[in-house]
């Protein structure tokens, strides 16, 4: 039999001077269950706390009511005073008769009346109360970070020198990412790579941080604090430990094919790394176009390799290993702007991407920094940049804007017409977005310093007459057609996710938006989370993003990894979903539903070890407690622990049934 | 707008419907507005193509198919260009490019229901 | 193989010579046109320039027609094939559109019907069919193939090719053993309709698209569209004497150059009745002395 207490309080005036506080307590005392109701001034004091935990004593009561504010100003003050006077916190109920109830009426007939109501649901749904538990889940205070470029980096320093340990994760030979491509950043126009190479050093160098290059991750399961992650550490074909990165295989190595690295204008080895800076600078074998691993011939890196480095027998290594926290950091692709019909289809050799032409004016690019056509080598005199190709563009692209490209629109006039000072720059653009700090004047700087053209218009069509191409644009602010004769066309095409982010996403069980970028737990408040446990995103894989942005997302990103590891364990909260196992039919529809994966199927057995029956089962560590899965169960078979339909309907039933 | 030369000089190549990054059928809209100007009874920006076109659908409208030579006519004497093209004319003729005799077609009169139901809408 | 043939007005004066090597190629190939009954004018675009219902219902009863005959359409004139394709989907896509205009024009539409330009036609067919019949091929003819507008745009409506970069000419004319050029301006307007109200405009117009393949190396142009073919070739002379250049582009219909190569007497083929004669080309070229 319950033995309920109610405690109902003054807080001075403010609930007193509306509600008829001792008219509630001695309605409340007939109550069934109550066998002590009482009323004080200021119930969260001291001494108001102490006559919760006296009256509990005296009375042998085994859960408290305590009508006064909301519980989101007192709830674990209660919760706290009860289980002082040895009971379950979980047996305390609050009605709010402050907030919802004094603060918001004027009568006080019938705001008394409602409190009685208030009070009188907070008691039906006590009497039902039933101790709850928090449960300790332990975590590996180790993280995984997913993607090394600029993001993952500056991810995983940040964890590490919280003292955890990190293991990087990158699928290309280097770490190092887009950045590492690009040649200066805006606004600053400090070298991208000697800025990046320093962390990249530091990474390398970290005692806390494990890279692993050249490595995917194939698959992940298990949860906050206790992911179970196997990943491929895919055959490099050359021994890390022996390997000095002298270079001598690649640049003996007879295979010669186009490098992703320098997106297509340059050229690579079959054996190769892919940039000068590369770290770890060991490189790896491309098998499908190696000759030994095509054709059985060649071997001339095994052959000349001063430190006998070269290990054309190695295999994928399936590596296994248990995570604490992930921050997935894979960042972006540049949409295909051969889908562009009226610039070409990709055919002019001289329209080139932006990507394409940071690699141009990169000192350790294909034509080691000088700037000349892809077509015939020469200067270009006139180069055009496109802005918004496959950006803002229902019809052929994406309709979002990618944020970057007005800046390194300006900054790409700017290197220009420094190294070819008597070169034009013409941008056209739709508006110019250059909201960060010290961008407006850098975009003013590359137009009124250094002379580049800004014409307000689209690009109708890019074609080639001779060896010019021919650009045919309108000025709307002058409200005429424009045609250039161009050396080259620089497009400014749209940031996309990367390929494969959907099946990553699915590994990771986290949602994406319908363009694939993944979906973070709240657009305003929770940008650098998802709404699974333990997983956390930073840089561009979230939505396009500059530099800064992606250095303070992946700070972001690693404070909450070192919130979490900052605890020994993690303390769940018990109010989460449970399953009557009696009654599950095993439909799964709640998991299905759940919209933080903490829901999973589990088949039961009988003593041989044959299977009875399928039932969903809770993942506390995931449960957040929304109760979706209750709404959706056609049994009702699972309940949230707290807050279970029969109390619930108990209340509707006091109130109903009020006088 | 409606009093423009543009919505006139455009022959509808679709171009622009064809490369708009926002899917607006600008073609469309060009034939609205001509179609709202005639109708508000707006001077023509360009009264030479308005009356070509008139022109082009009275003879579709008599004939059921367009004669081209009565047209033409009717063209040079409404817009008074008299002279233009005058020798081009006689070369098309002579290489048998321009008949002389109209067609005419049996469903003439579905085609005149056709014109006065717009009329009378 | 059996269309419902839909000429068009200009194929019946100005553009005869299309008429005329169309029946030609289509008897060789064995493809059976069968004129749509007192067909009318399709309206072109003097009708969607000024009225939109009008320009709906003048090409639906020919539609009407063909569908009552159970057969395909084919139209060899671009802006014809356009205009019932449009007129098509917009009563296609409203019923209430449609129930309006099938009682306009007194007859009923279900939509059944195909509706194909000549060039889809033959494109369809392809090279392994188109070469048998080459008896003569093509070479030394350097030819700039040139689609114009409607045929091609806009891509939801005709649905036929590419908008920016088409091909069906370019492998037409390679089938018949001619080199098509690679140029610029296969697909930028040359004025159409426009020629007679607005000559200064088409002169610009064509003379760009002229001079353009002629830089591009051309010695000759192919259209698919009768009033592309007439500002290219009508309106040369003009072109020629108002920008001081000298062009000499014969610009012939796609069916005249498959007539050529098909060694059909040039009779069939309409070439007299190209204003930039062929002659001088096709002679030097050793396709045939005209």
């Amino acid at each position: 039999m319950a033995r309920v207490g109610v405690f109902v309080c003054w807080c001075g005036s403010n609930i007193a001077k509306t509600v008829d506080v001792e008219k509630v307590a001695e309605a409340v005392s007939k109550m069934p269950s109550v066998v002590y109701a009482t009323h004080y001034k200021y119930m969260c004091s001291e001494p108001g706390q102490n006559l919760i935990k006296d009256a509990i004593k005296e009375h042998r009561l085994d859960r408290v009511v305590v009508a006064s504010c909301s519980p989101r100003l007192h709830e674990p003050t209660f919760q706290r005073c009860i289980s002082e006077a040895g009971l379950n916190p979980y047996m305390l109920e609050m009605a709010n008769i402050r907030e919802q109830c004094s603060w918001v009426h004027d009568d006080k007939e019938s705001a008394t009346k409602k409190a009685i109501e208030l009070t009188a649901m907070a008691v039906a749904k006590a009497r039902r109360n039933e101790p709850l538990f928090h449960q300790e889940i332990p975590i590996t205070k180790h993280a995984l970070v997913i993607g090394g470029g600029v993001a993952g980096i500056q991810a995983a320093l940040d964890i590490a020198d919280a003292g955890y340990k990190v293991t990087l994760v990158e699928r290309t030979p280097s770490i190092g990412g887009r950045m590492a491509q690009y040649d200066k950043t805006f606004p600053t126009l400090d070298c991208a790579a000697c800025i990046l190479t320093p962390k990249m050093v530091d990474c390398a160098s970290h005692p806390n941080i494990r890279i692993l290059t050249y490595s995917e991750v194939e698959e992940v399961k298990g949860f906050v604090g206790n992911f179970d992650v196997t990943i491929r550490k895919r055959a490099r074909s050359v021994d890390m430990s022996k390997c000095t990165g002298c270079g001598v295989c690649w640049e003996k190595c007879p295979v010669k094919l186009p490098s992703e690295f320098d997106e297509g204008l340059g050229q690579r080895r079959a054996i190769y790394v892919p940039f000068p800076q590369a770290v770890p600078n060991v490189p790896v074998i491309d098998r499908q176009h190696c000759r030994w691993f095509t054709e059985g011939k060649c071997k001339a890196c095994e052959k000349l390799c001063p430190a006998g480095a070269i290990a054309y027998d190695q295999e994928d290594e399936l590596v296994n290993e248990k995570f604490g926290a992930i921050v997935v950091a894979t960042g972006f692709n540049l949409w295909d702007y051969s889908a562009y019909g009226n610039f070409g289809y990709g055919k002019y050799p001289d329209v080139i991407s932006s990507l394409q032409f940071e690699r141009l004016i990169n000192a350790s690019g294909p034509t080691e920094g000088k700037l000349v056509r892809p077509s015939d080598h020469k200067v270009p005199k006139k180069v055009v940049f496109v802005s918004c190709v496959g950006s803002r563009d229902d019809e052929h692209g994406y309709p979002y804007c990618s944020k970057v490209c007005c800046m390194y629109n300006a900054k790409h006039a700017l290197l220009l017409k420094e190294k070819v000072p008597d070169a034009e720059a013409y941008v056209f653009y739709m508006d110019i977005r250059a909201n960060g700090k010290g961008y407006e004047e850098f975009v003013r700087r590359a137009i009124e310093k250094y002379g580049a053209t800004y014409i307000r218009g689209r690009v109708s069509k890019i074609f080639e007459v001779g060896d010019k191409l021919l650009v045919r644009g309108a000025d709307t602010l002058l409200g005429k057609p424009v045609e250039i004769e161009a050396d080259m066309v620089v497009l400014a095409a749209a940031m996309e996710p990367q390929p494969d982010a959907k099946d990553l996403a699915r590994k990771l069980s986290i949602s994406t938006d319908e363009y694939n970028w993944f979906s973070e737990a709240h657009p305003k408040l929770r940008p650098v989370e998802v709404l699974t446990s333990g997983i956390f995103l930073a840089g561009a894989c979230q939505y396009p993003k500059d530099i800064p942005d992606s250095v303070a997302q992946a700070s972001g990103a690693a404070s909450k990894v070192i919130g979490l590891f900052s605890k020994d364990n993690l303390i769940s909260e018990p109010t989460v979903a449970e399953v009557d196992e009696d009654t599950c039919t095993g439909c799964l529809l709640c998991k299905e539903v759940c919209p933080f994966s903490a829901i999973e199927s589990k088949t039961i057995y009988d003593k041989n070890g044959q299977p009875i029956k399928v039932v969903s089962t809770v993942n506390e560590g995931l449960c957040h407690g929304c109760g979706t899965c209750v709404a959706a169960c056609r049994s009702s078979s699972i309940q949230l622990k707290g807050f279970k339909d029969n109390q619930l309907l108990a209340e509707v039933d006091a109130l109903a049934y009020a006088e | 707008m409606l009093r423009s030369k543009m919505i006139w000089l455009c022959v509808g190549c679709e171009t622009c419907t064809t490369r708009c990054p926002r899917g607006i059928e600008l073609a469309k809209v060009m034939d609205a507005l001509r179609e709202t100007s005639v109708k508000k009874k707006v001077k023509p920006g360009d009264p030479s193509i308005s009356t070509f076109h008139q022109t082009f659908l009275n003879s579709v409208e008599r004939l059921g198919r367009v004669h081209e030579v009565s047209m033409l006519a009717e063209y040079k004497l409404r817009s008074r260009q008299l002279f233009t093209d005058l020798l081009l004319g006689a070369k098309m003729f002579l290489k048998g490019k321009l008949a002389l005799i109209p067609e005419v077609i049996k469903g003439r009169r579905e085609i005149k229901e056709i014109f006065k139901k717009t009329r009378t809408d | 193989m059996k269309y419902a043939y839909y000429p068009g007005c200009s194929l019946h004066s100005t553009a005869r010579d299309y008429d005329l090597s169309t029946t030609a190629v289509c008897e060789e190939l064995g493809i059976e046109l069968v004129e749509i009954p007192d067909w009318n004018c399709c309206g072109a675009t003097s009708a969607h320039a000024l009225d939109k219902e009008i320009s709906i219902a003048l090409p639906l009863r020919n539609l009407a027609i063909a569908e009552s005959m159970g057969l395909d359409v084919v139209a060899p004139c671009a802006a014809c094939f356009n205009r019932m394709k449009s007129a098509h989907n917009a009563v296609m896509q409203d019923a209430e559109l449609l129930s309006r205009m099938t009682a306009r024009i007194g007859k009923p539409y279900s939509g059944k019907v195909r509706i194909l330009p000549l060039l889809a036609v033959i494109d369809e067919l392809g090279a392994d069919v188109i070469q048998p019949h080459v008896k003569r091929p093509l070479s030394n003819l350097k030819v700039a193939p040139y689609y114009g507008c409607l045929l091609i745009r806009p891509p939801e409506t005709v649905q036929f090719d590419d908008p920016e970069d088409p091909q069906s000419l370019d492998r037409l004319v390679a089938a018949l053993g001619a080199d098509t050029v690679k140029w610029p301006f296969k697909n930028e307007c040359c004025g159409a309709g426009l020629s007679i109200s607005k000559p200064e405009m088409v002169v610009k117009l064509t003379h760009d698209i002229l001079s353009m393949a002629k830089r591009c190396g051309a010695n000759s142009m192919v259209t698919a569209c009768p009033l592309c073919q007439a500002n290219l070739d009508l309106r040369q002379a003009d072109v020629e004497k108002i920008y001081g250049e000298k062009l000499g582009l014969p610009a012939f219909y796609f069916t005249q150059l498959m007539g050529l190569a098909f060694d059909i007497p040039s009779s069939h083929l309409g070439l007299d009745k190209m204003m930039v004669s062929p002659a001088a080309l096709l002679a030097e070229a050793g396709v045939r002395g005209v």
